[in-house]
C-alpha cells in the first residue's frame, strides 16, 4: 500500500528527478546509479514526510542533496552497486532525439560548467520556482537567491555574446 | 543568448519530458528499496565497528590487568591501554553521534551539505589523533599479550623489548604519519575548501 503511494508520488514527479540526474551526471551509467540512489533515499524518508512543505520541495531537497553528494564522490557508487540494466525513468526512443537538439545541448553544456550548488540554483530557476521556494529548498535567503541568479545571467551573457 | 532564451528552451524540453517520460513501475517495485549504499551509511557502519572494537579491547585488557594485578609491570601498561582505548571509544561516539544528528531528509540543501562536510572535516581531524595514539595503544598492550599468550615476560627478554619499541616507535610512527599525509590530509583540505565554498554561497548577497 505504502509502496503504491510512493510509486504514485514518483510518477507525478518523475520529470524533476530525471532532470536532476541529467544535470548532475553526463555519463549514462552514473546517471542510472544516481537515479537509483535518489529513489532509494526518497523511499527511506517517505514515511517521515509530514506535509509541512510541498511534496515537490521535499523531493527537490532530497534529490539535490543526493546528487551533490554523489557528484562529489566522483560517481564512486557505480563501482559498488549492481546497476539496473535500464533506467527506471526514461524517455521513449524517438523522443530522446530532442536531447540532441542544438539548443538543449547548449543549455546542458552551460549547466555542466557550473559548480554543484549553482547547478541546483539554475535548475530550480529554470523549473519556474519562485525565489521564495528556491530559498526554502536551498536554505539561503531570497535576496541571496536573486543575486546569484542575476550573476549567473551576467556570466551567461558574457559567455554567449558571440552566439 | 540570455538566461530567458534558455528558459524557453528549458520549457520546450520540460514539455517534451511531460509527454514522453515513462516510469518503469515494475522495475521500481523490483528494486530493493532498502539497499542504499550511501557513503554516510558506510561511514556509520565503520564507526560502529570502531566502537565495538574499542569496547572489546577495554573489556579484554581490563580482565588481563585484573588478572595480573599483583604484577605491576603488566597491569600498569594494561591500564594505559584501557585509557587509550577509552579515548578511541569517546572519539567513535562523538563521530557516530554527529552522523546520527544530521537530518538528511528534512533540511535544506545548504544546511545538509554543511553538516556533512563539517562532520567529514571533524572526522578527518580526529583520525590524525587516532593515528598518533595507535602506537601508544600497542606499546603497552604487547607485553601483556606476550605474557598471556606465550607466557613470555618481555621485560626479561631485553632484545624482544627493544625490538618492540623500535618497531613501533621507529617504524610505525613515520608510517602512520605518511598514511595520514597521503590518505587523509588531501581529503581534509578538500573538505575545508568545499566548506568555504558553501559558506560563500550561503552568505554572499
Amino acid at each position: 500500500m505504502e509502496k503504491d503511494k510512493f510509486i504514485s508520488v514518483i510518477k507525478d514527479n518523475q520529470k524533476l528527478i530525471y532532470k536532476i540526474c541529467y544535470c548532475y551526471c553526463s555519463n549514462q551509467e552514473s546517471r542510472k546509479d544516481l537515479e537509483q540512489e535518489i529513489l532509494l533515499q526518497l523511499w527511506n524518508s517517505f514515511s517521515r514526510f509530514d506535509g509541512r512543505v510541498k511534496i515537490s520541495t521535499w523531493i527537490y531537497r532530497i534529490a539535490l542533496n543526493t546528487a551533490i553528494s554523489f557528484y562529489r564522490s566522483d560517481c564512486k557508487h557505480s563501482k559498488n552497486r549492481d546497476s539496473a540494466d535500464v533506467s527506471i525513468i526514461s524517455v521513449s526512443g524517438t523522443d530522446s532525439e530532442m536531447e540532441k537538439d542544438e539548443n538543449i545541448l547548449l543549455l546542458f553544456q552551460f549547466i555542466e560548467q557550473l559548480n554543484e550548488l549553482d547547478k541546483a540554483l539554475i535548475l530550480l530557476y529554470l523549473d519556474n520556482n519562485r525565489y521564495k521556494t528556491i530559498a526554502e529548498i536551498l536554505g539561503i535567503s531570497e535576496t541571496n537567491a536573486a543575486t546569484k541568479i542575476s550573476r549567473i545571467k551576467m556570466k551567461l551573457k558574457e559567455q554567449f555574446t558571440n552566439i | 543568448m540570455e538566461l530567458d532564451d534558455l528558459k524557453n528552451t528549458w520549457s520546450q524540453y520540460d514539455k517534451m519530458l511531460a509527454d514522453n517520460l515513462r516510469l518503469n513501475e515494475e522495475l521500481l517495485r523490483k528494486l530493493n528499496l532498502n539497499s542504499s549504499k550511501r557513503e554516510m551509511q558506510k561511514v556509520l557502519v565503520y564507526e560502529l565497528i570502531n566502537i565495538v572494537t574499542a569496547v572489546l579491547v577495554i573489556i579484554f585488557t581490563l580482565w588481563l590487568s585484573v588478572y595480573y594485578i599483583n604484577l605491576l609491570r603488566f597491569c600498569i601498561p594494561g591500564f594505559i591501554t584501557i585509557a587509550v582505548s577509552a579515548v578511541y571509544l569517546i572519539l567513535g561516539i562523538i563521530r557516530t553521534k554527529g552522523l546520527l544528528n544530521i537530518d538528511y531528509y528534512g533540511s535544506p540543501v545548504v544546511k545538509v551539505q554543511t553538516e556533512i562536510l563539517t562532520l567529514k572535516r571533524k572526522t578527518l581531524h580526529l583520525r590524525k589523533y587516532e593515528l598518533i595514539l595507535l602506537p601508544l595503544l600497542l606499546l603497552p598492550l604487547l607485553p601483556l599479550l606476550f605474557k598471556f599468550v606465550h607466557n613470555i615476560d618481555i621485560y626479561k627478554e631485553l632484545s624482544l623489548l627493544v625490538f618492540e619499541v623500535v618497531l613501533i616507535t621507529g617504524l610505525a610512527y613515520p608510517l602512520l604519519m605518511w598514511t595520514y599525509k597521503h590518505f587523509y590530509d588531501k581529503k581534509f583540505k578538500n573538505a575545508e575548501n568545499l566548506l568555504a565554498e558553501l559558506d560563500k554561497f550561503k552568505n554572499e548577497e
